[in-house]
């Protein structure tokens, strides 16, 4: 009995594997093009994910509503990579498979790109991202990778003179959080900073305690702090420095404009001042925004960005380009008028005359100062 | 004594099957599933195909990657009872190999992954000589901080490149015409998989034979295995470097594969990823542990909506686990339970002077 | 390397490493009596430490208070404050005893492995966190400031705050009261009974099962009020608060020596200013590091810790 049993199982098993390995379906673009983003959706970074793909989403509804016979889907490909490359890695090469994803906005953050630039170059896909600042990534990909802002190499420095603008005999005490992007800035403040450097310190991600660097701080008299990281670790820092007394300038990048730094520093964040080669959409563009607001989105930080790419990547299929290679030709030729600047791409995928923004933080809200000179 | 009802069991009635079986039928089975496993990339059934991710990728990682990190974990924690939690440090330690050695200097991956194995035994013997000598929960508090400081160290360290790791890692030169691109996952997993059928067979061996013994009896219990001239600490060492070389050889694999590794991704949760597997799947339980490795990486792919809350059902996994079945999904009930024909030595009258 | 600087801010470094100190001799408390107990590594503690946070912060949005507020004074501020406080303290015990009931006790009546037990601890300690992350979306939260901080004093050097004074002293006083219940207390000497000798203690007719559940709530009771005092002063909290913070105060335990209550209280006090003092000299990116070396060389070198008395050996 036994062995009759264990010859049907065999049996079974063959035929079933056989059944299951069936050719695999590869069929060309039949229906609607596709236009994806990719960035984090979920995770502690989803809010940046989700006001991006919001910028897409709003741009994508006003093109097909003025344009509507056009044979784009209406609803963006959503590709969640929750800002981690080891989530990214895996993902890539489903997206670059999806023969109807003509055009990908995104990803958003830099360590994502690094391990999706590569498929995606291989897959011909081009990308426009409006929020990875790494100076690095046209290395991995350039022949189809674009930015539609300015990288780190040119945030630092336009910190650091924001800095210096507010007082020219300014003392700086620099700050980060040992993560990719804040190392990276860092040192382009840094070096434009030269001799006014008067101290550094590392504090990873996960600090509570910031006694010892503040005490640092103090020692060496420094008039300013430029913290290069993330706004939840922003927030704590700015309020022990505030607690122990201190009043010297807080400065940070892009990584901690984000409305929640106000919220969790509070009173702390009183002063802050806070750079980004973005601009809000109100300011870009109020009527813009408050358009979007009614359609059921609220614009946050890169959504300008976000909107411009998705806009270029739908002009380029409003002339007549139906696949990858032709769009990634447009997008890399011709050039689109945004709302945040002109994009024209360079050799490498960078763009050009665009500006780093000043903010302050004034009775609890995000002033811009305007484009730092 | 009464007769227990024997329970049916899977695994025994496996292995009776495949100790009652002539050398023939052997050889074919075990090149029927070893076909099977070889050819799995090909499938393309709607049962199994991972949405959001392709399969193949999913394949050699996480599938292929955490059932060899498994097996190499299970050497340390299910055979010999050393609860290792910075097990992700050697897996790093391969990984960084690769990623330095692969972009400053000329040598291929081939070169590299004996280097890469020998580097994570020697942290092996490193953190292993002074730590483990120590009990059980010390061994793990310890172990745990080894693999955050590894985590730590790459982070600090600018030379090896900090917070932004290293990118640009070479891929594998090509073998007999199979290319090894970031687009095509198939080289790698059968990569994957020859290295841990390999790393199976030794394993097997290394079981049947002194330190499999030894192992068992440091996890049953240590003190008695030292008071009968088990060199407990030698053995130790051995499993621990063991389970390093296994790790490392993954990291060299999973580097090649990946191109850019960033020290973020070694952190404690992977290993106590690995180590849900090991549990899950049956401490000490080969078979068990390979089926629970390949189980607990496939289902979050496979079921999207699970990827969220991963983490959580792990976690309440492993108290469930613990609690109900802690011999795993595939449990090894041989030795435990009571054979009534099983005679001592006074009733079966051998061993008597006669 | 930076000694300069731990010379010239000395006093400063040292009573901030105080506070923090205090906080971590608590939380330590609750692993030195469940090893004592138990000789089991209690990982969900960190988590204990954590929900207390995470209530303190409940208990003062029921109260009313908002984060947009000024801070409160007089009696209101007290009485919010020890609301606070008790809430905290509450949530954590409760926590710990639950721990204790779903985790460790089947397979403690039933005779499991250490192994076994460790992993069960683990599973419960990784739960807590992600359902945590999950339902706070990964984001921080803040908490209000109760109470304004204000400076006391200045003493060489060292700018002495309110909060941190009251953390200090309050953590010395809950200590004193934990020592008088363990020594004079029923359940106290019950604790101390089955620590010494389990079999014995229940031929003696202890009763096992309360002896470990008062344990479980009285170390998570102090962990709830490290947890309040963590609050307090850096007013902010996440899902992961717990694991660093565990780390640490369990080397702080294991620096005490572990079983020891005396120990946890100065293992505590003494990680703490360590742990300042070399995120000084050597950078704070650092502290974690300089932890596990501490715990990974008094394991080495001295396994009892400081105050010796541990009531199992830690080596093989």
């Amino acid at each position: 009995m036994k062995k009759i049993v264990s010859a049907i199982a065999t049996v079974a098993l063959v035929v079933g594997t056989a059944v299951a390995v069936a050719p695999a379906a590869n069929a060309a673009c039949s229906g609607k093009l596709k236009i994806a983003y990719q960035g984090p959706l979920t995770g502690p970074e989803a809010a940046l994910g989700i006001n991006e793909l919001n910028g897409v989403k709003f741009a994508l509804k006003k093109f097909l509503a003025a344009n509507k016979s056009a044979n784009v889907d209406p609803s963006v490909y959503e590709v969640d990579d929750q800002g981690d490359p080891a989530v990214a890695g895996p993902i890539a090469p489903k997206v670059a498979a999806e023969e109807c994803v003509v055009a990908l906005v995104g990803p958003a953050y830099s360590g994502a790109s690094k391990v999706s630039l590569p498929v995606y170059l291989s897959a011909g896909l081009p990308i426009i991202t409006p929020s990875a600042t790494n100076p690095t990534l046209p290395s991995f990909g350039k022949e189809i990778f674009h930015r539609a802002v300015l990288t780190d190499d040119y945030q630092g420095p336009a910190a650091a003179r924001l800095i210096v603008s507010k007082n020219k005999n300014a003392k700086v005490f620099l700050v980060n959080d040992a993560s990719d992007y804040a190392v990276g800035l860092q040192k382009t403040v840094d070096i434009t900073l030269a001799g006014r450097v008067v101290g550094k310190d590392v504090t990873p991600t996960g600090t509570t305690d910031f006694t010892a660097t503040i005490a640092k701080i103090k020692k060496s008299k420094a008039t300013a702090v430029f913290y290069s990281g993330y706004f939840s670790q922003a927030a704590v820092f700015v309020k022990q420095l505030r607690d122990s007394g201190s009043k010297i300038t807080f400065a940070s990048g892009d990584g901690t404009l984000d409305d929640q730094f106000i919220k969790l520093a509070r009173k702390s964040a009183e002063g802050v001042l806070l750079t980004a080669p973005a601009i809000p959409m109100e300011t870009a563009s109020p009527k813009l925004a408050a358009e979007m607001v009614k359609a059921g989105w609220k614009p946050g930080v890169y959504t300008t960005e976000s909107y411009d790419s998705a806009n270029f990547i739908l002009d380029a299929i409003k002339a007549g380009n139906t696949t990858r290679s032709t769009i990634n030709k447009y997008i890399s030729t011709k050039s689109h008028k945004g709302l945040s600047k002109t994009l024209k791409f360079d050799a490498e995928g960078e763009v050009s005359g665009a500006d780093v923004n000043g903010f302050i933080v004034k009775n609890g809200k995000l002033v811009l100062l305007g484009a730092i000179k | 004594m009464a007769d227990k009802k024997h329970r049916f069991n899977v695994r025994d009635h496996a292995a009776t099957y495949w100790e009652n079986s002539p050398k023939w039928r052997r050889i074919a089975l075990g090149v029927f599933f070893v076909a099977i496993f070889y050819s799995l990339p090909f499938l393309n059934n709607p049962l199994i195909n991972t949405p959001g991710s392709d399969f193949q990728s999913v394949l050699f990682y996480p599938v292929g990657m955490y059932v060899l990190m498994a097996i190499g974990l299970n050497i340390v924690v299910g055979k010999s009872g050393l609860l290792d939690l910075g097990y992700v440090a050697f897996f790093a330690i391969g990984a960084y190999t690769m990623a330095i050695l692969g972009t400053r200097t000329s040598l291929n991956f081939w070169e590299i992954l004996p280097i890469g194995i020998a580097l994570s035994m020697v942290s092996g013997v490193l953190l292993g000589t002074p730590t483990l000598r120590l009990r059980g929960d010390y061994l793990a508090i310890v172990t745990l901080g080894f693999g955050e400081i590894v985590r730590i160290v790459a982070v600090n360290i600018e030379a090896i490149g900090g917070p932004r790791g290293i990118a640009g890692i070479p891929t594998p030169p090509d073998v007999f015409n199979a290319k090894f691109t970031i687009l095509d996952p198939k080289p790698y997993y059968w990569l994957l998989l020859t290295f841990t059928l390999l790393v199976i067979w030794m394993v097997r061996r290394m079981a049947a034979r002194r330190p499999g013994r030894a192992w068992d009896a440091i996890r049953q219990d240590d003190d008695v295995a030292q008071l009968m001239g088990v060199n407990t600490l030698k053995y130790k060492v051995w499993a621990f470097v063991l389970g390093a070389a296994v790790a490392g050889a993954g990291g060299v694999i999973y580097a090649s594969q990946i191109l850019s590794i960033v020290p973020d991704q070694f952190n404690l949760n992977l290993s106590i990823l690995i180590l849900a597997c090991v549990v899950f799947g049956g401490i000490g339980n080969l078979w068990g542990v390979i089926l629970g490795a390949a189980l607990l990486a496939f289902t979050p792919e496979r079921i999207r909506f699970l990827s969220q809350p991963r983490i959580l059902v792990f976690g309440i996994a492993l108290v469930v686990m613990m609690n109900l079945r802690p011999d795993g999904i595939l449990p090894k009930k041989k030795r435990e339970h009571f054979d009534p024909n099983w005679k001592t030595v006074e009733e079966s009258g051998e061993g008597e002077i006669k | 390397m930076d000694f300069g600087l731990l010379r010239d801010a000395f006093w400063g470094l040292t009573f901030d490493g105080l506070a923090l100190g205090a906080i971590y001799a608590l939380i330590s408390l609750g692993y030195t009596l469940v090893y004592g107990v138990l000789r089991l590594i209690n990982f969900a503690h960190s988590e204990v430490f954590m929900i207390g946070t995470f209530s303190a912060l409940v208990a003062s949005g029921i109260m009313g208070v908002k984060v947009e507020d000024d801070p409160r004074t007089g009696w209101g501020m007290v009485f919010t404050l020890l609301i606070c406080l008790i809430a905290a303290m509450l949530a954590s015990g409760i926590t710990a005893v639950l721990v204790e009931i779903i985790a460790y006790r089947r397979l403690r009546q039933r005779g499991a492995t250490k192994l076994a037990t460790l992993i069960s601890a683990i599973g419960v300690s990784i739960s807590l966190v992600e359902l945590f992350r999950i339902i706070t979306d990964s984001l921080p939260r803040e908490f209000p400031r109760i109470m304004d901080k204000t400076f006391l004093f200045s003493y060489a050097g060292a700018d002495i705050r309110n909060d941190k004074v009251i953390v200090i002293i309050a953590a010395g006083l809950m200590m004193f009261a934990l020592e008088r219940f363990i020594s004079k207390s029923r359940y106290g000497k019950g604790i101390r009974a089955v620590s010494m000798d389990e079999n014995t203690a229940t031929l003696m007719g202890v009763n096992i099962n309360k002896v470990i559940t008062v344990t479980f709530l009285a170390g998570g009771m102090m962990a709830g009020a490290a947890a309040f005092f963590y609050i307090l002063v850096y007013e902010n909290t996440s899902f992961k608060v717990g694991f660093f913070l565990g780390i640490s105060a369990f080397t702080a335990a294991v620096l005490g020596g572990i079983g020891n209550l005396k120990g946890a209280l100065f293992g505590g006090f003494m990680l703490g200013v360590l742990e300042t003092w070399t995120s000084a000299v050597f950078g704070t990116a650092w502290k974690a590091v300089i932890s596990f070396l501490i715990l990974v060389l008094v394991l080495l070198i001295k396994p009892t810790g400081l105050f010796g008395e541990s009531i199992q050996q830690a080596r093989v």
